[in-house]
């Protein structure tokens, strides 16, 4: 059976609700903590994920710190390896801060998740966007291959989510890009709030070099249910939410569920 | 006639970030680490009128800037409450600061709109890196600059150099 390892560092917060959304895809999860390299080095995984949360509570910014941890010599090597690797939210900006991703020259800090850029507002914002994936993302990324292109909402809570970058790297960026925040029915965001950070390109997601690492700042395991949907979402699977009964509504995927359905398709899970 | 003032605040207990900070520094095993380090949000009003007492009154008003039950706060360069450790290290400063500010963009609208006279504000983060006492200046200025920008992951700890900009705390 295939083998996914969560990464839980001090302040991660969503290692269980990942481990559990990995399973409910019909693969087998594991959380390690930030210490115990050696147990995971011995049993290796066929996918990492580096949960949301707060590790080390953001101190000094947000991911730095965990980004040091000799764990993260583990998953270097295993992203060179070309596992599936994702980092949702503090896991993108533990990513980010590691130099994996953009992951033009693995180890060097190419990128930056910066404070939110939204008018009027400063810091933390969260709330429901729509994301769309990258054509060649479909192509290339374990955590996007079963993606057919339509929109797909799900949560976002950060604030520090902004992909930035230099001036000189814009134009190798676009290669990059897993998924962007768009308007409902998929066109362009047209700034805040269907882009809720001000990322360049709207970037929501970022692929490295090869596709196997995925940051992505919003919460895939937040929507893999359908129950998990608000009511008073605009669009189709708002609309699929409404109709549904309360009764059948826990066994239904939700629109988040592509992301770990992907990586069971990657890893051949039936 | 623009004023520049500047504020520092620092927590009343010991900053945890500074203390993850330097256990940190500790672990990247350098050859002469700096062997105290305080964290301070460093405030940069440019006020039209009023200067330090335009500044004193609006922090009154809003304890973001300054909460009183956990925070202190002082004017820095002249009053002497960078604490008593000045005398007995070697300190240098760095500042960090955002490319892009929104924090200091939407105080700066945020006190016009509530009549205080300021054209703008700068918010940073002042990092005082305390090195032992006779060591060459220059080469703790070096040391402390290397170790504020992560170009690497194994490298300097302070500030991301895609999305922020370091510089000297005269």
């Amino acid at each position: 059976m295939s083998h996914a390892a969560v990464i839980r560092f001090p302040g991660s917060n969503c290692e269980l609700e990942t481990a559990r959304v990995l399973r409910d895809s019909g693969i087998s999860a594991r959380i390690y903590n930030w210490n115990e390299m050696e147990l995971l080095s011995d049993n290796r995984a066929d996918a990492y994920v580096l949960p949301g949360g707060f590790s080390f509570q953001d101190r000094i910014r947000a991911g730095v710190i965990a980004a040091r941890e000799s764990i993260m010599d583990l998953i270097s090597e295993e992203a060179v390896n070309g596992k599936p690797i994702l980092g949702i939210c503090n896991g993108a900006q533990v990513l980010l801060e590691s130099g994996l991703v953009p992951g033009w020259k693995p180890g060097s800090i190419q990128g930056a998740l910066a404070g939110n850029l939204a008018p009027g507002r400063s810091g933390y914002l969260s709330g429901w966007i729509y994301l769309r994936p990258a054509p060649e993302a479909i192509e290339r990324c374990p955590w996007l291959c079963a993606a057919d292109g339509e929109p797909i909402p799900v949560p976002f809570a950060h604030a520090e989510g902004r992909f930035a970058f230099r001036k000189e790297d814009m134009e190798r960026v676009r290669s990059h890009i897993g998924l962007t925040y768009c308007a409902v029915d998929g066109s362009d965001p047209d700034g805040y709030p269907a882009n809720p950070n001000g990322s360049a390109f709207d970037v929501a997601a970022l692929m490295n070099v090869d596709g196997n690492v995925l940051a992505m700042m919003p919460h895939p395991e937040r929507s893999f249910h359908l129950w998990q949907v608000p009511p008073d979402l605009r669009g189709p699977w708002g609309d699929m939410r409404r109709n549904s009964s309360l009764k059948g509504l826990g066994d239904q995927p939700g629109p988040g569920a592509v992301i770990f359905k992907s990586l069971a398709k990657y890893l051949g899970v039936e | 006639m623009m004023d520049s003032v500047q504020i520092a605040v620092r927590l009343k207990t010991p900053d945890p970030q500074a203390v993850t900070a330097l256990n940190a520094i500790k672990a990247m095993r350098l050859l002469l680490p700096p062997l105290k380090l305080q964290r301070y949000d460093l405030w940069e009003f440019e006020v039209s009128r009023g200067g330090r007492d335009t500044v004193s009154e609006l922090i009154g008003h809003f304890t973001d800037i300054v909460n009183p039950n956990k925070q202190v706060w002082f004017f820095p360069g002249e009053d002497s409450s960078f604490t008593e450790e000045d005398t007995e290290l070697q300190w240098v400063g760095i500042v960090v600061r955002d490319h892009i500010d929104s924090v200091s963009e939407n105080w700066t609208e945020l006190l016009k709109r509530r009549g205080f006279p300021v054209e703008s504000l700068r918010y940073g983060v002042l990092w005082r890196f305390g090195y032992l006492k006779d060591t060459d200046e220059a080469l703790t200025k070096k040391m402390a600059l290397d170790l504020s920008v992560s170009h690497t992951r194994a490298g300097g700890l302070f500030s991301n150099p895609v999305s922020q900009e370091v510089f000297f705390w005269i």
